[in-house]
């Protein structure tokens, strides 16, 4: 679909770096565990997206950002050798001054909870939880940028959604 | 159309993936006719609806505002203007509330642009951020372990990370019309422009040099040799384990002639058992950092003999005894079973009890398996104290309150009063609890009794001191002043599991965790003497193999408590405790020296001949050295004894606790897909354990042989 609101090739870009340089910077992180290069991998993106013609990737821009992130993002972490999995759940904060209501405050302690079940996933299953719930991507799209078969999208995300549902209710969900 | 619940259709037909019509009839035919279709749909949701709130809430901001004009100039060459038609709006109602409390830190903004895909964060996904939060490993007893190779020179090393300033999303706020820049509660600190991933320092055991190891320390880690950059490392955070598959570095085989000292604290922590069967009964097999071996081989009361001479007469408080038999799953390997038995005490001759409760009762306990089972588990413990025993209950959900001050246990409906009205409720400010409880405790010391501090929680505590390798000093001092320290886990699965076992360790005391009424009779009734008392503390072993007939050693399980050989003789250092009749078993699996196999292969030492050992020496195995301390002392005492070589032995001649230990052993294992267990099936494994359980009085051992079997399921269902 074109974007009507942008005649200009690079007003359209500069609305797609503001909408998705967020998303795909915590995308990237969750691979390559590294604030900074993940901001590498992310502009590495954006230019090689300024690289293509907009009329061809305008349709699915979307999954072609993510599509080509991952796989800068597996270069810098095979260059870099095999470093160890971080458990990037960042631990939500305790309110000081002001007392949170009672539902946020459980919400965050279960949100720490889950995020923790979920970084010990296997890592192909971590990540089309990622895409899927995180960036609200469809089976189709995950399966294009990861290059995997839509059905063994969907048979990772029934595993890993089924693991998680059984470790909330062993912790007590 | 035949629908299972756990059919992958359904996941795929909850998130509207399915789209062939006739595919799509028939799905929703199958649901209409089986009511547990349609709650595995509601599950799955809600689920996923979690999932959502939790993966938004992750910080979307590691870029800071200037990043994306650099990228969008280093894209096109062209300068930056900014994003067409985007309007800020401003809240000038949020800079009194920001410049009031310093310390808030829900951030809103809202953000309307013209066109499509909002970028809005609403006020609950705002992420927020805590000074990072740790697992502390047992680090503190290597001061060599790995974080100091990584450590750039000069770096302060605590068990708790330095944690970043903190992190504020990077958001421009606007006060009439005017930028007040990006982080206005921070002045003129910069907000880290880094990702949210909130660094900590956790160095799994086996990589930290264990006992005397003078070889390069052998891990994944030194293979990354380049110094990394100081900002990354703070970033890097090093889990147990995070792919739950992937097999841990266990302790290999280690030789005798390069490392022959291995050197341990002791442990009768439960913990691990009942969070490895929750998980089974649940379907799913644990992940790896959930099985500690020696926790599982000693939730199982063993029938070795209790020490011979009373210990009023001189005799020591504990037992020792040794076994040897091959290895079920290496039957050319001998297993060589070390077990400490504590002398038993009648409850009537137990010394008087200065007991104080430190109970969370943060809005997450309220739940049937969590604060209800405490009220019930305090309970069945105050019918069997007396009027000999004081107990206080301190309760805490942010701020602390002092619910029932320490009352002689008599008053036995006051006490169940206090215990009935025990509600979880939210959590407020910041607190004192655990020095509350602990000053609680020193305020009615009873000298030369048992005077403890015991917390229930479901993991998530905040107990007052948040710097958790502070909070470990707090509790190890005092914890040498006399007040120890249990902790009893609920429902909290091994979310903190590390963390409240490493507490309790420095603490002096057990570390249980209770999931169900069964658990709290076993902990609360059948094993309370063992639970609530210590007889020895600070107990390590220290095993020196002889290289003549050993040729490699393993000691399973024990990984996180590990010591330097050196800390073995260092009565500074903490350990292990002990309770009347507590067993505590450790297995070593040993290759004999006759064996080839290269242990250890390292290029020959060029100045070290090893001196062969004297004659008189031949027949042994190994010799045990155990250093404990008697309640109250400060200086610990010795035992030692030799390990015989013994030939010709037979695993079906072996006692019935040996082969049951093994099995548990090598369940563990195998749980951790361990190489040792790789043909050694669950079906061995039920089987060796099924060949020792006609002694079982309290069905302990009929239930692991059910989990082994769900085990099986799981992992093979065909």
């Amino acid at each position: 679909m074109k974007d009507e609101s942008y005649e200009d090739d690079a007003e359209w870009f500069r609305a797609i770096i503001d909408r998705h340089a967020g998303s795909l910077h915590r995308y990237a992180s969750s691979i390559v565990h590294s604030g900074e290069t993940a901001r590498d991998v992310v502009q590495e993106t954006f230019v090689r997206l300024w690289r293509e013609p907009r009329a061809a990737v305008e349709a699915h821009v979307v999954a072609w950002l993510f599509r080509v992130c991952r796989n800068r993002a597996l270069d810098y972490q095979r260059k870099e050798g095999r470093m160890m999995p971080l458990d990037t759940t960042p631990v939500p904060e305790q309110a000081v001054e002001t007392p949170p209501p009672d539902a946020a405050t459980e919400s965050r302690d279960s949100f720490s909870r889950i995020l923790h079940m979920l970084n010990e996933l296997p890592l192909n299953q971590r990540e089309v939880v990622r895409l899927k719930f995180q960036n609200g991507l469809s089976y189709r799209e995950i399966a294009d940028i990861t290059e995997l078969s839509v059905g063994n999208v969907g048979m990772l995300l029934h595993t890993a959604l089924k693991t998680l549902r059984a470790r909330l209710a062993a912790a007590g969900e | 159309m035949n629908l299972t619940p756990d059919d992958p259709r359904l996941t795929a037909y909850a998130f509207g993936e399915i789209t062939d019509p006739a595919e799509l009839k028939a799905i929703e035919a199958a649901i209409a006719a089986k009511p547990e279709l349609r709650q595995t749909v509601e599950a799955i949701h809600a689920t996923a609806a979690t999932l959502e709130q939790a993966l938004s809430a992750e910080n979307k901001a590691g870029l800071d505002a200037g990043a994306e004009a650099a990228m969008f100039a280093a894209a096109t060459g062209k300068q930056d203007t900014g994003v067409k038609t985007r309007r800020l709006i401003r809240f000038p109602v949020l800079w009194p509330l920001l410049g009031a409390a310093a310390a808030v830190v829900l951030l809103i903004a809202l953000l309307i642009p013209t066109g499509d895909a909002p970028r809005q964060i609403a006020l609950d996904e705002v992420p927020v951020h805590k000074p990072a939060e740790t697992h502390t490993p047992a680090s503190d007893l290597d001061p060599r372990s790995l974080d100091t190779l990584f450590m750039p020179p000069g770096t302060h090393r605590s068990e708790s990370d330095p944690s970043p300033s903190q992190q504020i999303s990077s958001v421009e706020f606007y006060v009439d019309g005017a930028s007040i820049g990006q982080n206005p509660l921070e002045g003129d600190a910069p907000s880290s422009p880094q990702t949210a991933p909130a660094p900590r320092m956790h160095i799994p055991a086996p990589m930290m040099a264990p006992a005397a190891r003078p070889a390069v320390v052998r891990t994944r880690a030194v293979a990354d040799s380049r110094a990394p950059h100081p900002e990354a490392f703070r970033q890097r955070t090093r889990p147990w384990n995070t792919d739950a598959f992937d097999p841990i570095e266990e302790t290999g085989f280690r030789s005798p002639r390069l490392t022959p000292l291995s050197t341990f604290a002791i442990d009768v922590d439960t913990a691990s058992y009942a969070v490895v069967r929750s998980h089974l009964e649940r379907g799913v097999l644990p992940p790896h950092a959930a099985v500690r071996i020696e926790e599982l081989v000693n939730y199982f009361p063993y029938a070795d003999a209790p020490p011979a001479t009373p210990v009023d007469e001189g005799g020591e408080p504990f037992a020792v005894h040794i076994e040897q038999a091959p290895a079920p799953w290496a039957p050319d390997h001998p297993l060589l079973r070390i077990n400490l038995k504590g002398y038993e005490m009648p409850w009537d001759q137990r010394p008087p009890s200065n007991l104080v409760f430190l109970i969370d009762v943060s809005g997450s306990m309220n739940r049937p398996n969590r604060l209800p089972l405490v009220k019930d588990a305090l309970g069945l413990l105050v019918e069997r104290l007396d009027e000999r025993d004081r107990v206080a209950i301190v309760v805490y959900a942010g701020n602390s309150q002092l619910t029932l001050p320490s009352t002689t246990a008599n008053n036995r409906e006051t006490i169940r009063h206090a215990i009935d009205q025990l509600v979880a409720r939210g959590s407020t400010h910041a607190s004192d609890g655990i020095q509350r409880a602990y000053k609680i405790a020193r305020q009615h010391f009873i000298e030369g009794g048992n005077n403890r501090v015991i917390l229930c929680t479901d993991g998530d505590f905040n107990v007052g001191i948040t710097d958790r390798g502070e909070l470990g000093d707090f509790v190890k001092k005092q914890a040498d002043d006399g007040v120890s320290l249990a902790v009893l886990g609920f429902g909290m699965g091994n979310y903190k599991d590390n963390m409240l076992e490493h507490l309790s360790n420095k603490g002096s005391g057990v570390y249980g965790y209770i999931d169900s009424q069964d658990e709290a009779r076993k902990f609360f009734l059948n094993q309370l003497v063992s639970n609530l008392f210590s007889i020895a503390h600070d107990v390590r072993i220290q095993v020196e193999f002889n290289p003549e007939r050993v040729a490699g050693y393993r000691l399973i399980g024990y990984e996180n408590r590990l010591m330097q050989a050196e800390d073995f003789h260092d009565d500074s250092k903490r350990a292990g405790q002990i309770g009347p009749g507590h067993t505590v078993t450790a297995f070593y699996e040993i290759i004999p020296a006759k064996g080839t196999v290269a242990v250890e292969a390292v290029d020959p030492l060029r100045y070290h001949t090893p001196a062969a050992a004297p004659d008189a020496m031949a027949d042994e195995l190994a010799w045990i050295k155990i250093r404990y301390k008697r309640p109250g002392e400060h200086s610990s005492e010795l035992i030692e004894l030799p390990v015989p070589v013994v030939s010709g032995s037979d695993l079906e001649a072996a006692s019935a606790d040996f082969r049951f230990g093994a099995a548990v052993a090598a369940f563990g294992m195998r749980l951790r897909e361990s190489e040792h267990t790789a043909n050694f099936s669950w079906r061995k494994i039920e089987t060796l354990a099924r060949s020792a359980t006609a002694d079982d009085p309290h069905g302990y051992r009929g239930d692991f042989l059910r989990l082994v079997r769900q085990a099986q399921h799981i992992a093979d269902p065909n």
